[in-house]
């Protein structure tokens, strides 16, 4: 019976494998649909950030404020960078981004257009979604003070969460 | 899980079985000739999940062809069709599979039994078409609604190629009726996937893994000999 067990280990180590399901967990790196990540500069010079005071970013339409970073958080303080979702369903997304400064609240408009994308990731991930050739058109206003001087694509292929792909100078 | 369970135990059932003629080997004038012949059957394991899991469906012919004492030409042939649901991902794979190689028997027969407990090595090759029927996309907020893509996209003229060993056994329960059971680890080496997608299930091989090419299976059934000669 001896020469046997060995062939049981295998068999135990046979099924092991097979009801092993750690694979069916989806790691969120690079698997998940990334978000649009904005700097914010100086305009009067460029190479330098420049933080907003307060700010709160909300789609055309919508009664709910967007999360700007990934714990979710719908208002930012003192903050040089933020990290917005694009819409999966549409090439367009609008955006009010809204400043508060010395308490008064000053909104401008700035629509992202792209082409979008849907990539397999596996069996755990799914799908995700990348956005390509990203351009961004300021709604210019005709009273009123805006905020936003310019706004410069940097990289205008949305991959990943680690780039900075749109600059905002103020 | 069970699946598994279950399969070892018929596994366990068949060491435990044979193992009381292991102390017996004598030397007899009695010189008992062994059958030869081809043996056909068909796997129950298929047959009782088509018939409990709904998402599934499959059928799948066993056979051998003894050459000596102890090596034998062993192969499958069946279809499968599994239609899965999962949280990601919908999918439908179906298609038909072969399997071609060797059954070794590691078991010393006492007087004039048949028995086989075997190490089995395989080349499969499965041809199957894949239907995309529903994903969302992976994102990690839900600021906007979760779009659900629903579609019916289907990749044709897919296959996979892989090695696999066997441990099972083959036991005598009547004249030439014998009941089988065994064991498969896989390891996939080519295969054409869809344009971006991925093979989720191949028939034969069963489920694919992300992290690697390893596949795992198991087969219990009832074959027949037809007996040829013996020596």
């Amino acid at each position: 019976m001896n020469k046997y067990s060995s062939y049981l280990l295998i068999l135990i180590t046979a099924i092991l494998f097979g009801s092993c399901e750690k694979d069916d967990l989806c790691t969120p790196d690079q698997a998940v649909t990334p978000r649009l990540v904005i700097e914010f500069k100086d305009v009067l010079n460029p190479l330098e950030n420049k933080a907003v005071d307060r700010i709160e970013v909300q789609e055309i339409g919508s009664s709910s404020f967007a999360p700007l970073d990934t714990n979710g958080s719908t208002t930012l303080s003192n903050t040089e960078t933020i990290s917005i979702p694009l819409r999966t369903d549409s090439s367009r997304t609008s955006y009010n981004l809204i400043l508060t400064e010395d308490g008064v609240l000053n909104s401008d408009n700035i629509d992202f257009n792209y082409i979008l994308e849907e990539v397999y990731v596996s069996r755990a991930c799914g799908f995700r979604v990348i956005y390509n050739n990203l351009v961004a058109i300021q709604t210019a206003e005709t009273s009123g003070n805006q905020w936003i001087e310019r706004v410069i694509i940097v990289e205008d292929n949305v991959t990943n969460n680690t780039d900075v792909h749109v600059q905002i100078l103020h | 899980m069970f699946k598994y369970f279950i399969s070892t135990l018929v596994l366990l059932s068949c060491f435990l079985g044979t193992a009381q003629g292991e102390n017996e080997i004598k030397k007899d004038s009695v010189i008992y000739k062994q059958t030869y012949g081809l043996r056909a059957g068909i796997d129950l394991a298929s047959l009782i999940r088509t018939a409990i899991d709904e998402e599934y469906t499959g059928f799948q012919i066993l056979a051998d062809y003894r050459l000596s004492k102890q090596l034998y030409i062993a192969g499958e042939i069946g279809n499968e069709s599994l239609d899965r649901t999962s949280e990601r991902v919908d999918y439908k794979t179906s298609g038909s599979f072969i399997k071609a190689g060797v059954d070794y028997n590691f078991y010393q027969n006492w007087l004039d039994m048949d028995n086989m407990i075997y190490g089995g090595a395989r080349l499969g090759y499965a041809r199957m078409s894949q239907t995309l029927k529903r994903y969302d996309y992976h994102t990690d907020n839900n600021y906007f609604p979760v779009y659900t893509n629903l579609v019916d996209r289907e990749f044709s003229g897919l296959n996979m190629i892989w090695l696999e060993i066997q441990l099972g056994c083959k036991v005598q329960v009547l004249n030439n009726l014998y009941l089988t059971a065994n064991l498969q680890l896989k390891r996939r080496l080519t295969e054409k996937t869809p344009d971006n997608f991925d093979n989720l299930y191949a028939p034969g091989f069963g489920r694919t893994f992300d992290t690697g090419d390893i596949g795992v299976g198991y087969s219990y059934g009832i074959m027949y000999r037809i007996p040829f000669y013996k020596k």
